[in-house]
């Protein structure tokens, strides 16, 4: 096919706009109230007490890190911020040490997460028939199959690690076969995710450089999809048109890196929270192999109580916001979870009720950014502990020490080591 | 003459209004200038002049196309449902926060005080709203569902009144429960109407209504009551049918609504 000029590789001309950098601070949190900070290990470990007690004694917390930045934990303000883009911009959602520059908006670096109204509307439109639930349920027959094939290969082994060995596949392989990546290349995957995602405090030069990898990845697929088109994601946003033109390069490219990034660490997140979750609580795990049928429900507790999503926005112009004096540029931490554990707003918060009836969750985000990929995620969750429940009944934490859980606005266990109490079963 | 190759008139002209709903919405009127957007929609200042006479013009026409006007779009999809009924879903959503061009008539309205070139336009549409409500009321009253004896040119304004204050006393500023308000309208309407509405007590019938501009495709409903809802091709939710929930589906429905985590979803008690 004829060459495709948008893919060319530019060498960079000094032109670029450029955003802001602040101080990188890191250590030990003085207070939460007033230098609070996601990357530090403590909030890693269990956020949910830190969270509880700002709620009650500062509910919007500021912290300087980071150039500035506040924390609201109530479910009321969480909402307001996330239905509010006229006051709070999407043009950068990861919280850290760089700010964007002003004009990356309205499409940002990620469409359409990163996009603010009007654009949003129609980079989102683009993704949305991808992701309805019926089109995601043709991935359901082979996650299963994926599913088993990784239990198949514990045979023999009574502890395996259920994060490394297990929920962490499950996205990778789905969300490559959907934007037609190779699927061996799910270790490169991880090393992308934990780049854009846990490197926020690493020195600019670094941060810049393995971000530079993820894109020259990228790049490189895209061009395999030009040589060879296909039916996948990748060959349907190189096609597409936006307003009777084809999109740019850097548009393509954010949405593959956004579907990428984003498709992977959090299921992984939540498959295994929920592991990590049944394999201390075993009332809740014999219920739910005794009643299958409550899976869906449970699923959906294991999205409020363990929701591993938050996402991050910048306040548009100073402004006195519910109590607090906000500045052009401080970030918000728009924390799901915080707000998904507001007694104000759920019956016994802080508890897991697996048959929890009513359950207004926001663990996929509210409003026009509701998260595009949340039909798949589900679907994802629920295979991924219906065959487990199914194949392995009856399992313990090996070491609860062992456990290790993912640093910044994705979390989830990233080291799960389990006991297999009763040899899994043939699938 | 700035024109993409592949877009119909038809479709710049919905871009720039759709462009011109956002950017009025969001920096209000006169901190808009029809550049900005023309850059919004992605033509050039030529082509946005081709169709559209002044930024006034621009203003009056994203109003209409892109404004909120709830019960013209519920009717235009449903012109057999009563109108008290209408009336009814359309107020309680008066009491919710709402996207940012749903607060695009009060820049309009903030324009036509100081602008006579707004002014024009906005008397204008705004006799069109009234006259629309009119047109309701009158079929209501020839339907037996509304008093005969009610002025339609009053109860239009009053509606009127009632949509566009609530644009200007947002739940930000000044909230109210979501079922202290339906109780109190359902009361109102109890006492325009011919027959009465009587309060709900779970003996009627009841019907789903999904607000469109509320929903945002989670898909709780079509999850938890796959009999009552659908999706369209983007994800978002549908009412199946007339959106009658038969008795035994009764619980699904209510489940479904108690878990829309947008609260996008109502059941009315039918009469």
């Amino acid at each position: 096919m004829a060459a495709d000029d948008r893919f060319v590789y530019q060498e960079p001309t000094g032109d670029e706009p450029e955003g802001v950098r602040s101080e990188i601070i890191t250590g030990p949190v003085s207070d939460w109230a007033t230098d609070f900070s996601h990357l530090e290990p403590e909030w890693s470990a269990d956020p949910y007490p830190i969270q509880d007690d700002l709620r009650q004694r500062c509910p919007i917390a500021h912290t300087g890190r980071f150039g500035g930045g506040w924390l609201p934990t109530r479910y009321e303000d969480v909402t307001a911020i996330a239905y509010d883009t006229e006051r709070f911009s999407s043009r950068s959602i990861i919280m850290g040490n760089f700010r964007p520059p002003h004009d990356i908006a309205p499409v940002g670096g990620s469409p359409p997460i990163s996009s603010d109204p009007p654009f949003h509307h129609h980079a989102r439109k683009l993704l949305l028939p991808a992701f309805t639930k019926t089109a995601v349920s043709r991935q359901e027959p082979a996650t299963r199959a994926l599913c088993h094939s990784l239990i198949d290969a514990f045979e023999g082994r009574d502890v395996v690690d259920a994060a490394a060995d297990y929920a962490q596949h499950i996205p990778m392989r789905v969300i490559a076969g959907m934007l037609g990546f190779p699927p061996q290349d799910g270790p490169r995957f991880r090393e992308f995710v934990e780049s854009v995602l846990e490197g926020i405090n690493l020195a600019p030069e670094e941060r810049i450089e393995r971000l530079e990898r993820l894109f020259t990845y990228l790049l490189a697929q895209v061009h395999d999809h030009l040589d060879n088109p296909r039916e996948d994601l990748t060959s349907y946003l190189i096609d597409a048109e936006l307003f009777g033109r084809k999109l740019d390069a850097d548009v393509v490219t954010g949405a593959m890196a956004l579907l990428l990034i984003a498709g992977i660490d959090t299921t992984w997140s939540a498959i295994g929270a929920s592991l990590w979750h049944l394999a201390r609580t075993p009332a809740d795990r014999e219920r739910l192999v005794a009643e299958p049928g409550l899976l869906p429900t449970a699923v959906e507790e294991f999205l409020r109580a363990y929701a591993p999503v938050t996402m991050a926005r910048l306040v548009k112009q100073d402004m006195h916001w519910h109590g607090v004096d906000m500045k052009a540029d401080d970030w918000i931490l728009l924390s799901f979870p915080a707000a998904n554990r507001d007694p104000a707003q759920f019956d016994r918060a802080g508890q897991v009720v697996i048959d929890r009836e009513v359950n207004r969750h926001a663990a996929f985000g509210l409003g026009i950014h509701r998260c595009v990929g949340s039909h798949l995620a589900r679907m994802e969750l629920r295979v991924a502990l219906e065959v487990w429940l199914e194949r392995i009944g009856e399992f313990t934490l090996a070491d609860p020490a062992a456990v290790t859980w993912s640093a910044g606005q994705i979390r989830g266990p990233r080291a799960l080591p389990l006991r297999l109490v009763t040899a899994s079963r043939p699938g | 003459m700035g024109r993409i190759a592949g877009v119909t008139a038809a479709e710049t002209r919905e871009r720039l209004l759709r462009a011109a709903a956002d950017v009025f919405a969001e920096r209000g009127y006169d901190g808009t200038r029809v550049a900005d957007i023309a850059a919004a929609a992605g033509v050039s200042n030529g082509a946005l002049y081709a169709h559209f006479a002044s930024k006034a013009d621009l203003l009056a026409g994203a109003l209409r196309a892109h404004g909120r006007n709830l019960l013209a779009g519920m009717f235009a999809a449903d012109p057999g449902r009563p109108v008290v009924e209408l009336l009814l879903l359309a107020g309680r959503s008066l009491a919710r926060r709402r996207d940012a061009r749903g607060y695009l008539i009060v820049e309009a309205l903030v324009a036509a005080r100081r602008d006579e070139d707004v002014a024009r336009p906005m008397r204008e549409y705004v006799g069109e709203r009234a006259g629309f409500l009119a047109e309701l009321t009158r079929l209501a009253q020839a339907g037996g569902e509304l008093d005969p004896a009610l002025s339609p040119d009053a109860l239009a304004h009053f509606c009127l009144l009632l949509a566009m204050g609530s644009a200007l006393v947002t739940p930000d500023l000044h909230a109210i429960g979501e079922d202290e308000w339906a109780a109190l309208l359902t009361r109102v309407a109890g006492a325009l109407a011919r027959t009465g509405i009587t309060e709900p007590d779970g003996s009627n019938p009841v019907k789903l209504h999904i607000d469109p501009e509320r929903c945002q495709g989670h898909g709780r409903c079509y999850d938890l009551a796959p009999g009552l809802f659908g999706d369209d091709e983007e994800g978002y939710g549908q009412v199946l049918g007339d959106g009658v929930v038969p008795p035994d589906q009764e619980d699904a429905a209510r489940r479904a609504v108690a878990n829309c985590p947008e609260c996008a979803i109502d059941l009315l008690e039918e009469t």
